[in-house]
């Protein structure tokens, strides 16, 4: 049961394509795994494909249609789907992340980072943002910490307690310039999540 | 195709009037630009399962001025507005056999291709897609009728509810999805206060979801 959920409007960015790579790479996460935020994303679609349907068409060039057919020579038959990734790693990683660990979630390059911390930051385009996905040991207490931008993440296994909330596979969350926090991994396992985030972190000082 | 053209105003062509296709019987069919959800669909499915070219044909002289007008009104010059006609195009040729009708009407479907283009060809950057069948598995996961008819019913609900949009709330709501713009700009353009445009956009979505069976 999915309990947090990304507003309306980010998930509304998404659809209309206003919203950055980072962003929008775990509103799609979050909403390969929410059913209801997946069929909200879906209806905002649909108001996409209305308005699309309805825009005022503008005349093409005579010669595209005969140049595009040119084209499809060159297309090669449809193959089948590439293999994806082995089953464990499918039952952890929604299909918009697929692409980032086509070679397994065990094989994709973490780094150390800490005691309790691995990171393996996906190749995005747009590089003023960090993207990765953070593993982090289980009952570890992350250091109190503030966010020099927006971070925003989406549980992928595992779960964690922040305050009184719980986050569990799925869950979003979307922390501000104006939150301080201090998550605490569950004592049963391991917990990964996707992370992006717009600025660095910022120490509010030692774990209290 | 120039004639249909012509027919419109440049300014927002309200929906209400332009709902051709489902009950229009008297239109250009020369342009392909009548054609109802269920034929589009059944297009798509000729280029997936005979890779047919006079459908892919028909796909284009249907989507390709729509989609060169999605292009211009994003804020692309012709030549790349043509650009991404082809490129959604060639998608559609690729991907025709990941359309899933029991998911998406093909204008929906269309609609996710240009935009991701557009996203791929301005910032050299994909755009993540969410969970579409989960493609790999799609040929097994047969939408089941009844799918298809709440699907069909949504879409007539989804069309049906716009047009009963109030006007302001319809153009804020077309302004967000055709141009590249971010509430701030579109409340500076319509010289309304941000509040103003975000709550006409609730609004409107709010309505919209009403209309739709759960």
């Amino acid at each position: 049961m999915i309990r947090h959920h990304p507003p309306l409007e980010l998930l509304f960015d998404y659809a209309t394509g206003v919203a950055e790579e980072g962003a929008a790479l775990v509103i799609a996460t979050h909403a390969s795994l929410c059913a209801s935020c997946g069929a909200l994303v879906r209806t905002l679609e649909a108001v996409g494909g209305e308005v699309l349907d309805d825009i005022a068409p503008e005349a093409v060039s005579a010669d595209l249609l005969p140049c595009l057919m040119e084209r499809l020579n060159d297309e090669p038959a449809p193959g089948n789907w590439p293999a994806v990734a082995d089953a464990e790693t499918r039952a952890v990683i929604p299909y918009p992340l697929l692409p980032y660990v086509s070679t397994g979630l065990d094989k994709v390059g973490w780094q150390t980072v800490g005691w309790f911390h691995q990171e393996f930051c996906l190749p995005l385009a747009d590089k003023r943002v960090k993207t990765c996905l953070m593993k982090l040991a289980r009952g570890s207490i992350i250091p109190k910490h503030g966010h020099g931008g927006n971070e925003y993440s989406v549980v992928l296994h595992g779960g964690y307690r922040d305050g009184d909330k719980r986050y569990f596979r799925g869950d979003f969350s979307w922390k501000t310039t104006e939150d301080v926090h201090q998550p605490i991994v569950d004592d049963d396992g391991d917990c990964t999540c996707l992370v992006v985030l717009e600025a660095p972190l910022t120490l509010t000082g030692a774990a209290a | 195709m120039l004639a249909f053209a012509a027919s419109r105003s440049s300014s927002h062509p309200r929906i209400a009037d332009s709902r051709r296709g489902f009950l229009l019987a008297s239109c250009d069919t020369q342009s392909g630009a009548c054609l109802t959800n269920d034929q589009l669909c059944r297009l798509i499915d000729a280029v997936a399962v005979h890779r047919d070219r006079q459908a892919f044909a028909s796909l284009f002289q249907y989507f390709a001025p729509r989609l060169k007008s999605y292009g211009l009104k994003r804020g692309v010059d012709a030549t790349t507005a043509e650009e991404l006609v082809q490129e959604t195009m060639l998608t559609v040729w690729r991907k025709a056999a990941t359309f899933d009708a029991g998911r998406a009407t093909a204008p929906t479907w269309i609609f996710t291709i240009v935009r991701n283009k557009r996203i791929d060809m301005l910032r050299r950057a994909g755009y993540p897609e969410v969970d579409l069948g989960e493609a790999s598995e799609i040929a097994a996961a047969e939408p089941a009728a009844d799918d298809i008819l709440t699907l069909v019913q949504a879409g007539s609900a989804l069309r049906a509810a716009m047009t009963t949009l109030p006007r302001e709330q319809l153009e804020v709501l077309q302004k967000a999805y055709l141009q590249d713009k971010s509430h701030r700009v579109i409340a500076d353009e319509m010289s309304l206060p941000l509040g103003t445009v975000k709550s006409r956009i609730r609004l409107a979505l709010a309505r919209l979801r009403l209309a739709l069976p759960e």
